[in-house]
């Protein structure tokens, strides 16, 4: 069970969004997408749901090319941009999904609309911001599909709610153990769900590994400047800053003999991500 | 596909309801015009071929982008989606065709009278049938009802073919299109019409006489019309409509 791309590159005109990218989503795992701005985050996710087609390479889902029937109905891609149309209601759309996902829970969405006060009679198009978001993900949420792809799924939600939602979608996921593709620029927020990570950055794949791994595999150690200097040489540094004498790094690999006056602490993934961005400016 | 094609057909049934709605509603307003009208005057409605062909048309142009979207979100492949779009259209068009023509039946009898000052006529009638007859026989109205259908099918599939192009093209295509259309319709065809008109006469002549060359030759241009709008919808980016 997963979703794979292979060696899919994207063109939109003379650029290139993705370029031949191979990546597996494995099933039964919540993935973390990525990247900076412009990277290829959504790209990556309309390919997979079908809304454009590869310029090159081919997208599998459970083993089925992505454009058929039987692959496209067993995800569910949550967006920022609005597919409904203008003049229907909220309670129409959560209505006809039952239609389309055999498993939709039908009680399981009107429980949600109530829980985050959404106004089931309101058009959707006439949703602010965050509530839209909060439409699309009661969506997700009650369609029980096996692939749920979720693009900054977080827009325009307070705090209250975004924390409702990282709640509930836990929850979703250790009933369903349904794979979960998360793309935000919360990182701090979403490392608590993701297990895995996919790193993105201008259409190529930088990282793809556990989130563990990546985060083990990379630690900040702080001191003084020339101490620093020394310890760093031949290590694989992500990011440097300075203040005054003392300055501070992300280094990538094992930490090994740590001169006195130095300290060394571990890097969560928004850091580790800053850094390694940092990193790849610089070359 | 059966829940996109339940949505869709509901929905153009209703825009039908509106229609036929419209229509009875114009021989009792004339009805009443006439009533309180003192001269000996009468009023012919020729309505349901020219209206039921916008409709298609109108049909046609706006839901099958809307169709597309809606099946994308909730995991439809675009084969399923334009199918299921293309055939609750098709049920749509094939309801319009026979209740417009009941309904022209019924507005017939009931104004059949020498002293009934409307008079409710179609298309079909002036071409095919005796305009001066009033009610026509039995399967007058079943073959009225197979053009309907497919002038029906004709100009709704070319609305989707029209929605599409306008929907693949970009802002200077679409500008080129669009004013390429109206000339030719407006001045290409009927020139071309004109110079063609030595070897066209026997063609329009089969067609003006013979209702099922008219049938098959509109549903030949459905099919040609059904044809482009699905190679263009095939590769279509998905995106959501522009506010």
């Amino acid at each position: 069970m997963s979703i794979e791309l292979k060696n899919v590159t994207k063109r939109f005109g003379q650029v290139e969004a993705l370029k031949d990218v191979s990546v597996t989503f494995a099933g039964g795992k919540m993935c973390g997408l990525l990247g900076n701005n412009g990277a290829g985050k959504s790209t990556l996710m309309s390919l997979v749901a079908g809304r454009i087609y590869p310029t090159a390479g081919e997208i599998l889902i459970d083993g089925e090319p992505a454009d058929s029937n039987r692959a496209q109905g067993k995800l569910f891609l949550m967006s920022e941009g609005n597919l409904f149309p203008e003049d229907m209601k909220v309670k129409t759309a959560m209505n006809l999904a039952g239609g389309f996902y055999p498993g939709y829970d039908k009680a399981e969405a009107e429980a949600l609309t109530e829980r985050f006060e959404l106004n089931a009679k309101s058009k959707i198009n006439k949703l602010s911001t965050g509530y839209g978001s909060i439409f699309k993900l009661v969506l997700a949420l009650a369609c029980n599909a096996p692939y749920l792809l979720l693009d900054e799924p977080v827009l325009g939600l307070d705090a209250q709610h975004r924390e409702m939602f990282y709640k509930l979608l836990l929850e979703k996921y250790a009933a369903n153990r349904c794979a979960v593709i998360f793309s935000t620029h919360l990182i701090y927020e979403a490392a608590n769900l993701v297990e895995h990570a996919v790193v993105i950055r201008k259409g190529r794949i930088l990282k793809d590994a556990p989130v563990e791994e990546l985060t083990a595999g990379a630690y900040t150690v702080s001191g003084p400047a020339a101490a620093m200097d020394e310890y760093l040489l031949g290590r694989t540094v992500l990011s440097e800053s300075g203040i005054g004498g003392l300055k501070t790094a992300a280094v990538e690999g094992e930490p090994g003999q740590v001169p006195t006056g130095l300290e060394i602490t571990g890097l969560n993934l928004q850091d580790y991500f800053i850094a390694l961005m940092e990193k790849e400016d610089r070359t | 596909m059966k829940a996109l094609f339940r949505y869709r057909l509901l929905d153009d049934l209703k825009s039908l309801a509106a229609l036929i709605a419209a229509l009875l509603l114009a021989p009792i307003l004339l009805s009443l015009m006439l009533a309180t009208n003192s001269t000996n005057s009468s009023m012919t409605i020729n309505g349901t071929g020219a209206f039921s062909t916008i409709w298609a048309l109108v049909i046609g142009i706006a839901v099958l982008r809307g169709d597309l979207r809606l099946g994308n979100q909730f995991g439809l492949s675009r084969r399923s989606a334009f199918w299921g779009s293309v055939l609750s259209c098709t049920a749509a068009f094939a309801a319009a065709s026979a209740i417009l023509s009941l309904l022209t039946a019924i507005l017939q009898v009931i104004y059949q009278s020498d002293n009934s000052r409307v008079k409710v006529m179609d298309i079909y009638q002036f071409v095919y049938g005796n305009s001066a007859a009033g009610v026509m026989p039995a399967w007058d109205y079943v073959r009225m009802a197979c053009m309907l259908f497919a002038l029906c099918l004709c100009f709704g599939f070319f609305g989707m073919l029209c929605t599409m192009a306008f929907w693949r093209l970009n802002k200077l295509g679409k500008w080129v299109l669009g004013v390429g259309m109206g000339l030719f319709l407006g001045v290409g065809l009927p020139n071309l019409a004109n110079r063609l008109s030595p070897w066209l006469q026997r063609p329009a002549r089969i067609l003006a006489t013979n209702v099922w060359a008219l049938i098959a030759f509109l549903l030949i241009w459905a099919a040609v019309f059904l044809l482009g709008a699905w190679l263009l919808a095939r590769r279509a980016a998905i995106k959501s409509a522009a506010k």
